[in-house]
């Protein structure tokens, strides 16, 4: 009597036999590691006629490129391929594009061409060419990678001066361009013009509340990539006004405080020699200053280093004096390349993007408020004095100048 | 807004899965219940034994002097169940109808053989009956026969034959150099304890016999107890006789505490049973609750400690052991110390520690003898390798097919890499690695020496290898498949990795249907389990779940044994410090 | 049903029972929605204020309780305000519970159904979970308490580890300034704490169980402390790598909080996985707990044996969960339970405490 309640149990527990639903063997999985996002009246001739004919409303499409891994037999079932299995010419990653003004369609375009699902956990990099973010509001472009479940908000945001595409195609042998990128940002600490590294977590916060930021630029060159400079993305519009160039940028590293470590290079102005500092640290403060109602801001800048290269007529050793002279000459260094950066914020291209807005907010809050809403142009307007101070701690192994 | 209301009704799908929500519980609760009612009827486990059921009757009580087990002349109780139903044979004292009765029923034992003598001045008949081999004939010689036979001392101031009491009374304490004497009338008793070595003594004039005890059989001597090996520590372990086993826990220390009541067991081979505990320390409803289950005891034959085990435990349906077994006597002890209560049973030395709680199964008495810090880390590895030997291919399937984002890149760039080309499925491989791997292992246990080692490697390195490069199974699989087996080895009680083999299929199939998912749901599951099970009232969680904070020292770290001066409270110990 | 409970839990099993019971799904969308009410970032100062708050009315509710020692709410409010009256308010009470359970588990089938199993049926998710909280209630509060305690040093190691990790993309900056607008916004943002911090109504029932229930005003400030520091943490967490803007952004701040960064250097790289299952098991207890609440009382009322209540309510803890359509309703559900909460156990313990003072007075 009791057994069929038994049946009935089993029956169905065994339901749940019918399921591993959502379980994906992880070799019929494409990995996903970079996105290349560029406008599509840029290429030439490359539109893919729109299987549903036309019905989009709006003529703006993206080419969306989608780098994905290529595995590599490692150990175990060992692919024989031909004589073009040596690793150095081997490619361990290859593209794919569609067209659509719907990143998210043409995403699932892709699985009209090929069995393996995309996934994105292990997304690295998103590049998107100037043109793109310069007519569109990022926050339209990046609205799928923020709200998709698998791609997740530490991807890191390029911008590029050409073809975003490109820069995904360019690598030296048995690299992966989307994996190099990534790791470039381990030099931080050498380079000032590595602009800090902005995922999709730093980027929703200053789009919606309208703040302006800064993208790093990266540009193809040769067989490789290389980052120059940065992109400038107006808060206001959420679209990109105008670019830094790599003085620039290294300039606004100075201002903000933000440089891990890098180059400082001047020129002696009566031998025209060099001078190099290397700096281990770099500090600046923004002191907003009120006064009846007119807005001004202090800099202060501090840095410790040492000296990297010195040349000079005759080899003389490093005492005081030279050091101090050699101090002021740094100085004036990098208060020009902060009052270039200020300029061209202020002037060229109407945005500020450093911090000076955030400082006003912190430090007098009840002003900010009053001025916020039209930040950028106000601030085109504001004087700004500097303080600079450069500390050589130390001059190496060496302790005269070089002849 | 009406509207708006009547949407948020369920529909009929939803309201149909509810009720399967209800029904797979509510029929597996019937269905358990059931199964359970049955069991009451065939068992009486959980009854209340009022002593007369069953074969487990208490003999004497063996209070705990020092010294020689020497105790008053035993009454054997008239309650012994015997062979035949109903028939009892009594000796009468007649000498030539007792012989003849005893005779009669050992008519199929050829191995028994009767002396027939005369005792000294008064030249009684009387006649001694044993079997040879079992009895220690020297002894027999020594000391029955040679006293009785020279017995004119104390017959000195009697002229005639004397009474019957009286005899009784010279024999016993006068002439017989024998430590046990035990007297019966009842002709089977005396033919089983014959049977068992004792030698039996029948006196003309005497309706009752002298059973006297001087078994020698052939013994293994203390060896190392194979099963559980330690590198510090004693080397003796229990043997298969009960005398040699109580023997060395009595010689363990000398203490007046150490209780040892004893128990038979089986009704067609009746064996003795010894529950021992320590008197002042032990909780006392704990060792009636043991009392009260052993009488339950309802069987042909106890063949191994084993039997007993599964017939007093809670819970028989769980996959967690919840009475210990060990072969070691330091192990015993030191669960005595703690307030637990253990059973020795003749013809195996494994001897059974109850209760039981988690924290156990991880610890090796090694853990104490070393110092505290090579103790607490060696638990703490154990610990992790227990982990590792129950969710690591359930890990595994999970990360593989359903949270591949779990995995660092590079790792996963690799694995797919090195899955390319395996025809199955991540929870398929993983099946067909894991049996083949207890299939070795099974294969391992019963191959004679020689080959033994050798086939473990072969097993290993080269199966898995071909394996591997025959493109059925991936080489991460592999990995992960012999780092379970190598973390379960590490369990220092076999019968604990046993346990977390059989559930590590389980999670294997938890995590196939759900992933990550599953692997927690299976989690909570074993953890729920594990919080209801209990073992003799005690939780069975208990230590890692403690309610004092001082529990905690001895769970995972081992803290300095200066600090371990209680004993664990979930015992209700009599006396809660170690010290003095 | 005795007048009395049987089991017996001490203080710190109570304490951590409650502190279970708070922390659920709300950690991982109170930073949103406390942002939105408040708009500022001194978010955090209301999320105290909201904790004091709910001290005070859990404060109101164990007075109650320990008026009628060993007997649980459902057994002494037909004391105070008559049988057909109290059944009533019981039946308000129960359906809370009941509420509770099923948002909860509704929260936790919508999370794992976006991030971790993206195409199981949400049937299977749901049933898997309430067959086994239905097992582990069946052992009771004690069975509970030790289920909390068990993966209390689990999830608070991985909680706080994971905080402490995230701080790679913390910016102090986005906490600043303090207090730049006034305290306007802070009591503003008091509302929603309040709505995620249910704490007192738990109290109803585990001061029956407790062998010294003098000690139940301890176990009620230990408990909302831990709750708030934890509520603290992760909204000062995410607020401070998304900035207020961004959070606002976000359906689940706290758990896009984890995804925002990788680390290197361990074995993980990326641990939303891992924050997901402790959450899952905090969910676990906190559903359980509330579960079993619904249930006692249901056998307190109707006189029933409490397992098969237990098994009777497992149904309509499904059909709970499965009301809300979209993800925009749930949400509305939680508000929705909140605003109960606040009516069921801040406005009507003072008058219910105020009315058993009088009874005695008077008898």
């Amino acid at each position: 009597m009791k057994k069929w309640r038994l049946w009935i149990v089993l029956t169905v527990l065994c339901s749940l036999l019918s399921g591993c639903w959502s379980s994906v063997p992880i070799e019929e999985l494409n990995m996903q590691i970079g996105v290349a996002l560029d406008s599509a009246e840029e290429s030439g001739g490359e539109e893919v006629a729109n299987p549903e004919g036309g019905s989009h409303k709006k003529p703006e499409k993206i080419i969306s490129t989608y780098q994905f891994t290529i595995p590599q037999g490692s150990g175990g079932a060992v692919m024989k391929s031909s004589a073009s299995s040596s690793s150095s010419s081997f490619k361990n990653y290859y593209n794919m594009s569609e067209t659509s003004d719907s990143i998210f369609e043409a995403m699932r375009q892709l699985s009209l061409r090929t069995r393996r699902t995309p996934i994105g956990h292990h997304l690295k990099v998103i590049v998107i060419s100037e043109k793109l973010a310069r007519s569109n509001n990022l926050t339209k472009i990046i609205d799928f990678f923020t709200r998709d479940n698998d791609i997740r908000p530490s991807v890191m945001l390029f911008v590029s001066k050409g073809m975003a595409k490109d820069v995904l195609e360019n690598a030296l042998p048995g690299q992966t361009p989307a994996f190099v990128l990534e790791g470039i940002f381990n030099n931080r600490d050498r380079n000032m013009g590595i602009w800090e590294p902005v995922s999709l977590a730093k980027v929703v916060g200053p789009l919606q509340g309208k703040k302006s930021f800064l993208l790093q630029n990266v540009i193809p060159i040769d067989q490789e990539t290389k980052l120059s400079g940065a992109g400038v993305i107006n808060g206001e519009t959420g679209k990109l006004v105008g670019f830094l160039d790599e003085s620039e940028l290294e300039g606004m590293a100075w201002l903000t405080g933000k440089g891990l470590g890098g180059v400082l290079k001047t020129y002696n102005p009566d031998t025209n020699d060099l001078l190099t500092y290397e700096v281990k640290t770099m500090h600046s403060k923004i002191k907003a200053n009120v006064n009846n109602g007119q807005i001004s801001f202090n800099v202060k800048i501090t840095s410790t280093g040492r000296y990297a290269e010195v040349f000079a007529e005759k080899s003389k050793k490093l005492h005081d004096g030279i050091v101090k002279k050699d101090k002021a000459l740094l100085q004036k260094r990098v208060l020009e390349m902060v009052q270039t950066t200020v300029t061209k914020m202020q002037k060229e291209l109407h945005t500020e993007a450093a911090g000076f807005g955030t400082s006003l907010h912190n430090q007098h809050p009840a002003v900010w408020r009053s001025v916020k809403d039209n930040w950028d142009e106000t601030f085109s307007q504001i004087p700004i004095t500097y303080e600079v101070n450069v500390n050589i701690e130390e001059y190496g192994a060496s302790d005269t100048t070089a002849e | 807004m009406w509207n708006e209301v009547i949407e948020l009704i369920p529909s009929w799908g939803v309201v149909f899965q509810g009720i399967m929500i209800f029904c797979v519980p509510f029929f597996l609760l019937r269905t358990i219940s059931w199964a359970k009612a049955k069991e009451d009827r065939i068992t009486t486990r959980a009854e209340k034994a009022t002593g007369s059921k069953g074969g487990g009757v208490s003999s004497v009580e063996n209070s705990g002097e020092t010294g020689i087990l020497e105790g008053p002349v035993k009454q054997s109780s008239s309650n012994v169940v015997t062979k035949d139903k109903g028939k009892r044979i009594t000796y009468s004292g007649h000498f030539e109808d007792d012989l003849q009765k005893f005779r009669e029923i050992s008519a199929d034992m050829h191995d028994v053989n009767v002396r027939e003598l005369r005792i000294g001045s008064i030249k009684t008949r009387a006649a001694l009956l044993y079997v040879d081999g079992l009895t220690d004939k020297d002894k027999m010689d020594q000391n029955i026969l040679k006293p009785l036979m020279n017995a004119y001392q104390p017959f000195m101031n009697m002229n005639n034959k004397a009474e019957a009491k009286d005899l009784q009374d010279i024999l016993i304490h006068e002439i017989l150099l024998i430590s046990e004497v035990e007297l019966t009338d009842n002709a089977y008793l005396s033919l089983q304890k014959v049977l068992f070595g004792s030698a039996v003594l029948l006196v003309e004039g005497i309706s009752e016999v002298f059973v006297l005890s001087s078994p020698k059989g052939a013994t293994r001597g203390i060896q190392e107890p194979e099963s559980e090996a330690v590198l510090r520590g004693s080397r003796s372990g229990f043997n298969e006789t009960l005398s040699d086993n109580t023997a060395m826990l009595r010689r363990h220390g000398q203490s007046t505490e150490l209780a040892m009541i004893s128990f038979t067991l089986g009704k067609r081979m009746q064996k003795e049973l010894i529950l021992t505990y320590i008197k002042d320390i032990a909780n006392d409803e704990l060792v009636e609750e043991v009392k009260r289950r052993i009488k339950t005891i309802d069987i042909d034959d106890v063949q191994e400690s084993g039997y007993v085990e599964q017939l007093i435990e809670d819970n028989s349906y769980s996959p967690f052991q919840q009475i210990q077994n060990t072969e070691r006597p330091d192990r015993v002890m030191a669960a005595l110390l703690e307030g637990r209560v253990a059973i020795l049973i003749d013809g195996t030395p494994f001897a059974l520690i109850m209760p039981v709680t988690f924290g156990m199964l991880l610890q090796s008495p090694e853990d104490y003898n070393d110092r505290w810090m090579v103790g607490s880390l060696l638990r703490l590895l154990r610990f992790f390798a227990a982990t590792i030997s129950l969710f690591a291919p359930a890990l595994y399937i999970s990360f593989l097919s359903f949270q591949p984002g779990l995995i660092p890149t590079k790792l996963a760039i690799s694995i797919i890499a090195s899955r390319q080309g395996v025809p199955f499925t991540v929870l398929i491989e993983a099946l067909i690695m894991e049996t083949s791997i207890e299939i070795l292992r099974e294969a391992g246990l019963r191959l004679p020496k020689p080959i033994g080692p050798a086939m473990g490697i072969v097993g290993g390195l080269i199966i898995g290898q071909a394996a591997v490069e025959a493109g059925i199974v991936s080489p991460i699989l592999v990995i992960v498949v012999s780092i379970t087996a190598v973390s379960s080895f590490s369990m220092p009680m076999y019968s604990a990795g046993m346990t977390l083999r059989m559930l590590r299929f389980a999670a294997m199939f938890f995590a196939a249907i759900f992933g990550l998912y599953g692997v927690v749901l299976f989690f909570l599951l074993l953890s729920s389990h594990l919080i209801k099970l209990k073992s003799f009232g005690v939780p069975y969680l208990g230590l890692a779940v403690p309610n004092r904070t001082f529990n905690w020292k001895d769970f995972i770290f081992r803290m300095p044994l200066q600090f371990l001066t209680g004993r664990p409270t979930l015992l209700k110990p009599k006396d809660p410090l170690r010290k003095g | 049903m005795s007048a009395e409970v049987k089991d017996r839990i001490t203080a710190v099993q109570a304490t951590i029972i409650l502190a279970n019971y708070t922390i659920a799904a709300g950690v991982l969308t109170l930073p949103r929605t406390i942002v939105e009410a408040s708009g500022s970032p001194d978010v955090w100062i209301s999320i105290f204020l909201g904790g004091l708050i709910s001290f005070l009315l859990g404060l109101v509710i164990v007075k109650l309780s320990q008026r009628f020692p060993g007997q649980t709410f459902f057994q002494y409010i037909g004391k105070i305000i008559g049988k057909p009256l109290g059944v009533v308010l019981s039946i308000g009470v129960i359906g809370y519970f009941l509420s509770i359970a099923g948002f909860e588990i509704r929260s936790v089938q919508e999370v794992t159904s976006f991030f971790l199993l993206e195409g199981t049926p949400p049937w299977a998710i749901v049933a898997a979970f309430i067959w086994i909280a239905f097992y582990l209630c069946r052992g009771g509060i004690n069975a509970i308490t030790s289920m909390c305690r068990l993966i209390v040093p689990i999830t608070w190691t991985v909680f706080l580890g994971v905080c402490l990790l995230s701080f790679e993309v913390f910016d102090l900056n986005n906490l600043l300034p303090v207090l730049g607008e006034g305290m306007e916004p802070v009591w503003k943002g008091i509302r929603p704490t309040i709505l995620t911090f249910t704490a007192g109504e738990a109290m109803l029932f585990v001061v029956a169980f407790m062998d010294k229930p003098q000690k139940a005003v301890k176990v009620i400030i230990a408990g909302t402390c831990i709750s708030t520091i934890f509520y603290v943490l992760a909204v000062v967490a995410t607020i401070g790598a998304f900035s207020i803007d961004g959070v606002l952004t976000r359906t689940w701040p706290f758990l896009d909080l984890v995804r925002s960064f990788e680390v290197n250097y361990l074995i993980f790289e990326r641990f939303e996985s891992l924050l997901l299952v402790i959450w899952i098991m905090q969910i676990f207890c906190t559903f359980c707990v509330a579960i079993y609440a619904a249930a006692l009382g249901l056998s307190q009322i109707i006189h029933r044996s409490f397992k098969s209540c237990l098994l009777a309510l497992l149904p309509v803890v499904y059909i709970v969960s499965r009301i809300p359509p979209n993800v925009n309703a749930l949400f509305a559900l939680g508000s929705g339970i909140g605003d109960c909460m606040l009516i069921l156990f801040g406005v009507l313990p003072l008058p219910l405490l105020i009315i058993t003072y009088f009874r005695r007075a008077a008898s």
